[in-house]
């Protein structure tokens, strides 16, 4: 396991309420992966990914849990030597890759100075690295593009320049937190192959925080889905889109219209996600699902594993 | 055929931008583009940001006035209307922008949004504008409580269903639909693709379905038209275009969806490289040559036209004319 | 919708901001100064311990004394009550600025509006226009305006308002520029709205905020301004009270009879004060940061 992840519970505190952002969590990520998360907005999948890094900005603070990286808890180190993991031994993908460089600033200058700084090499070693990576993450023309301001890229090239920068000091784990939103679909499939490939050539392991059940679906390996700050479900990729057990999975695959079939007819999933602030009792889910019990408005279902693999939040699997 | 509601005939669209010190940049965002919305039926535009496929949008409504080419609505000429003489037309148009978040005055109640298009057609009568008003929530499924609360008041997916009921509440009889769901969550996503569906077939509307998400495409549109950088390159029926695509970027960018199917792995699929062209007033060539696994030397130097390849499919490619 | 029910959110709306304004010290404190003022400027004539040392008269017998029981400021020298005059002063002082500064936002906000909305070429005449005006000093003008039509407040006043406008017009273009591009502006234009109609319906409520955040402000520039001319000679004509005018003859005695100086400018002081902590205070509310939405904060 790269990462372990027990009973973590990250809490917002607002002026007048506790937005309770991510509640019980536990998860195990294996070495050599692309983990899935999939939740829609509000489910708390990149509190997550942040927490994972203890980066969660106030008023939200980790209430409990711990989070394992090999042997070391990252919620007990010092600021200092998380710091030596940080951008380190565990990176991020950005969201939007335009926002995450300096615009006045030229994208190799960008990568030299994380190269120079925080990897402490010298600044023709440096070059050569960051010459390699952008060739890795097939950068067209890295010497040219290496010299350009983030403005004279594109979308798809800024976010190949953020993977390069995500490389540089050869990570173990890598958080790709919607890695693909702001970018095309055509640009987004190579983005994804590229992810892909970290892991199959370069043995990485990759967290990909998404809302898109599609791209799980044809990246991730293990899958995790989530729902209201909790995790509902989780599994081997191919096991959980061939065999939703959880109502909200399986709304979330059945209620995407697809591009390979026809639909007559979509079944939407009923009401809006609660808010994060006002959780429904019992069952989070229990005011949308249609196979809801009256246990489910009690009492909270535990995540239960049903072996070794799979685990699912609901009263119907107990 | 059936007859058509709207047309656009070699509708082309021209933005300055400047670089530099005094030197401009004439882009092409919409070129000699053809098409037809036939009554009650959804034709989609699809494409990738900055194909243009916005810009045809606001241009068939004439938010937008053509560089050249004719608009023609319900076979009037609409390309030259002054704003004044465009407003009787306008009832008979709606749109529904991506974003709820910014497409709804944030200091407004709902009731009045949604009246708004009543009073600048001016209609006086409250009563009147009242009764349409609940009509037209009504019609979107919305409760009348929701009347006096403002946007920031009301969930994303609720929040579009305001802003289709302003669409409506004229009782147009051609809509544009750009992106409608491309930024609410999947659960919500649905029941607005289904309630737009209702609506189309309760009021007998016309959608210029504008979008980059080939699965709702797929969903909710009649016919396709695919758009790249700036430029029609096909258009058929939908059942045609998703199970015997012909362009060579359509049959790329269905690849590309990723899918929720067991067994579908990014890693066996063959990725489109390259990006689209900056489209300058003197490009010549077919626009997607750079990108095209089949593109050859004239793809380079001339331009395709759209033609009709097989019975209503239209394709731009040297390959598929003789 | 019913009168009654938009009525209540109004009023509800009302009253959290003022419990907003409470929690924050500085806006709060700033609100009862301008409050506090407000009521004195409405009301000198009739509150005032001694209405008719207002004008023009003499009591031989009290000229110049120090502060007292029955004269708390003391007297001046026409032994007039300098409590009644300084707060007879701050009716004369408040409406001329609020005067200047409401010009200066009515012809701002328009030309800022027209040349924010439409652009191009009538943005760049209307600008430069706009820069014209911003070139002249305020000061200088009102010099020039006296020597041509007299002294007087409303001289001060419409010297002041000539200057005034420019900074409104440019704030205003900014804001305007802001949120032309809305979505909601375009969806107005989708229906046929006119420019008029958007630019009052649409682009004016959203921007208010800003302006009056800025006209707050503005009001103690304003009084600043108006003290500065009566000091100078070039406002308010006696016997009318007014602070500048008060300080600038109190000046002539030296520093003999200080509670001649010091009270007036003391009130110029507060003023100032008030409407500064209020204006920061409004920025402070107006900041979408600063308030706690009904909603869940996007996480």
């Amino acid at each position: 396991m790269i990462l372990k992840i027990c009973d973590l519970r990250v809490y917002y505190f607002l002026r007048d309420k506790v937005v309770r952002a991510i509640d019980k969590i536990d998860l195990e990520v294996p070495e050599g992966v692309v983990f899935g998360i999939v939740g829609e907005s509000g489910s708390g999948k990149s509190t997550l990914a942040h927490a994972i890094i203890r980066l969660i900005p106030p008023p939200g603070r980790i209430v409990s849990g711990s989070i394992f990286f090999r042997d070391l808890d990252l919620v007990k180190l010092s600021e200092k030597e998380l710091n030596k993991i940080r951008g380190n031994r565990i990176t991020m993908i950005p969201q939007d890759p335009i926002s995450s460089f300096n615009p006045t600033v030229r994208i190799g200058d960008q990568l030299l100075d994380v190269a120079i700084h925080k990897l402490g090499l010298s600044r023709r070693e440096a070059a050569k690295i960051i010459i390699e990576k952008l060739k890795l993450v097939r950068m067209p023309s890295p010497e040219i593009n290496m010299r350009k301001y983030p403005h004279e890229l594109s979308g798809g090239m800024l976010q190949r320049a953020a993977i390069a920068m995500a490389l540089l000091p050869d990570p173990d784990l890598i958080i790709a937190d919607e890695p693909t939103t702001a970018l095309d679909v055509t640009i987004q499939a190579a983005i994804l192959k590229l992810i892909r490939d970290l892991v199959d050539d370069l043995k990485k392991t990759v967290i990909l925080i998404t809302h898109n059940m599609g791209i799980v679906a044809e990246t991730c390996d293990k899958i995790a889905v989530m729902y209201a700050g909790q995790i509902v479900e989780l599994g081997d990729v191919y096991d959980m889109l061939s065999e939703p057990l959880h109502p909200y999975t399986r709304a979330l695959i059945m209620a995407v219209p697809r591009a390979d079939r026809e639909i007559e007819r979509l079944e939407p999933l009923v009401g809006e996600p609660p808010s994060l602030s006002d959780i429904p009792r019992g069952c989070r889910f229990h005011p949308r699902c249609r196979l809801a019990k009256p246990i489910c408005k009690r009492e909270e279902p535990p995540l239960r594993y049903l072996d070794s693999k799979r685990a699912v939040r609901c009263w119907l699997y107990v | 055929m059936s007859e058509v509601i709207l047309r656009l005939e070699n509708v082309r669209k021209i933005f300055t931008i400047k670089r530099e010190f005094l030197r401009k940049l004439n882009l092409v965002a919409v070129d000699n583009v053809t098409l037809e919305v036939r009554y009650g039926e959804t034709l989609a535009l699809v494409g990738e940001s900055g194909c243009g496929k916005s810009t045809t949008g606001l241009l068939s409504i004439r938010l937008l006035k053509p560089d050249s080419g004719r608009i023609i609505f319900k076979g009037i000429d609409i390309t030259d209307l002054g704003e004044g003489d465009l407003r009787k037309y306008r009832r008979h148009m709606g749109i529904v922008f991506q974003n709820p978040y910014s497409s709804l005055n944030p200091r407004m109640t709902v009731f009045d949004i949604v009246a708004e298009p009543l009073k600048i057609q001016k209609l006086k009568d409250r009563s009147e504008i009242r009764k349409r008003v609940l009509e037209a929530l009504q019609s979107v499924g919305l409760p009348r409580e929701i009347l006096d609360r403002y946007p920031h008041e009301l969930s994303g997916g609720q929040r579009q269903r305001v802003a289709i009921a302003r669409a409506l509440v004229t009782h147009p009889i051609y809509v544009v639909l750009d992106e409608p769901t491309a930024s609410l969550d999947v659960s919500i996503q649905a029941s607005i693709l289904n309630l737009l569906k209702d609506l189309k077939k309760t009021y007998g509307l016309s959608y210029l379905y504008i979008s980059h998400d080939l699965g709702t495409v797929r969903y909710i549109a009649d016919r396709v038209s695919v758009m790249y950088a700036g430029r029609i390159v096909e258009i058929a029926d939908k059942h045609s275009l998703f199970n015997r695509p012909l362009h060579p970027y359509t049959k790329a960018l269905l690849n590309s969806v990723p899918i929720a199917e067991p067994g579908r792995r990014i890693k066996n699929k063959h990725i489109l490289e390259g990006e689209p062209p900056l489209v300058t007033d003197d490009y010549v060539g077919c626009r997607f040559a750079e990108r095209c696994p089949y593109a050859d030397s004239r793809c380079f130097k001339e331009t395709p036209p759209l033609e009709e390849v097989q019975k209503n499919h239209y394709v731009a490619c040297w390959r598929y004319t003789t | 919708m019913s009168i009654s029910s938009r009525l209540i959110y109004w009023l509800r709306g009302a009253l959290n901001t003022l419990r907003l304004v409470r929690q924050s010290t500085l806006a709060f404190s700033g609100l009862c100064i301008v409050s506090a003022l407000a009521f004195i400027a409405i009301t000198a004539p009739y509150i005032v311990p001694y209405p008719e040392d207002i004008g023009a008269i003499v009591h031989p017998s009290l000229i110049n004394k120090p502060p007292s029981l029955a004269h708390p400021f003391g007297t001046d020298w026409f032994g007039r009550d300098l409590l009644t005059r300084c707060l007879y002063a701050a009716r004369v002082s408040l409406s001329a600025s609020l005067i200047v500064v409401l010009a200066g936002v009515c012809i701002g906000t328009i030309i800022g509006l027209i040349a924010g909305y439409f652009g191009g070429i009538v943005d760049e005449v209307l600008m430069r226009v706009t820069d014209a005006f911003l070139s002249i000093p305020s000061l200088i003008l009102a010099i020039a305006i006296a020597a041509v039509l007299g002294h007087g407040i409303t001289n001060a006043i419409i010297a002041l308002s000539v200057t005034w406008w420019p900074w409104y017009a440019r704030l205003v273009r900014g804001e305007v520029i802001n949120i032309r591009n809305e979505v909601y502006i375009l969806a107005a234009r989708a229906m046929g709205a006119s420019s008029w109609y958007i630019m009052f319906r649409h682009i004016l409520p959203n921007i208010a905020g800003p302006i009056l955040v800025n006209a707050s402000m503005d009001m103690g520039f304003a009084i600043l301004a108006i003290a500065s001319l009566g000091f100078i000679g070039l406002g308010a004509v006696p016997p009318t009270p007014e602070w500048g005018s008060m300080i600038s003859a109190a000046l002539q005695y030296g520093l003999d009879y200080w509670w001649e100086l010091v009270f007036p400018g003391l009130m110029i002081f507060i003023a100032v004060l008030g409407f500064n902590l209020l204006g920061d205070g409004l920025r402070d509310l107006l900041d979408p940061r600063f308030r706690t939405g009904r909603g869940v904060p996007r996480i």
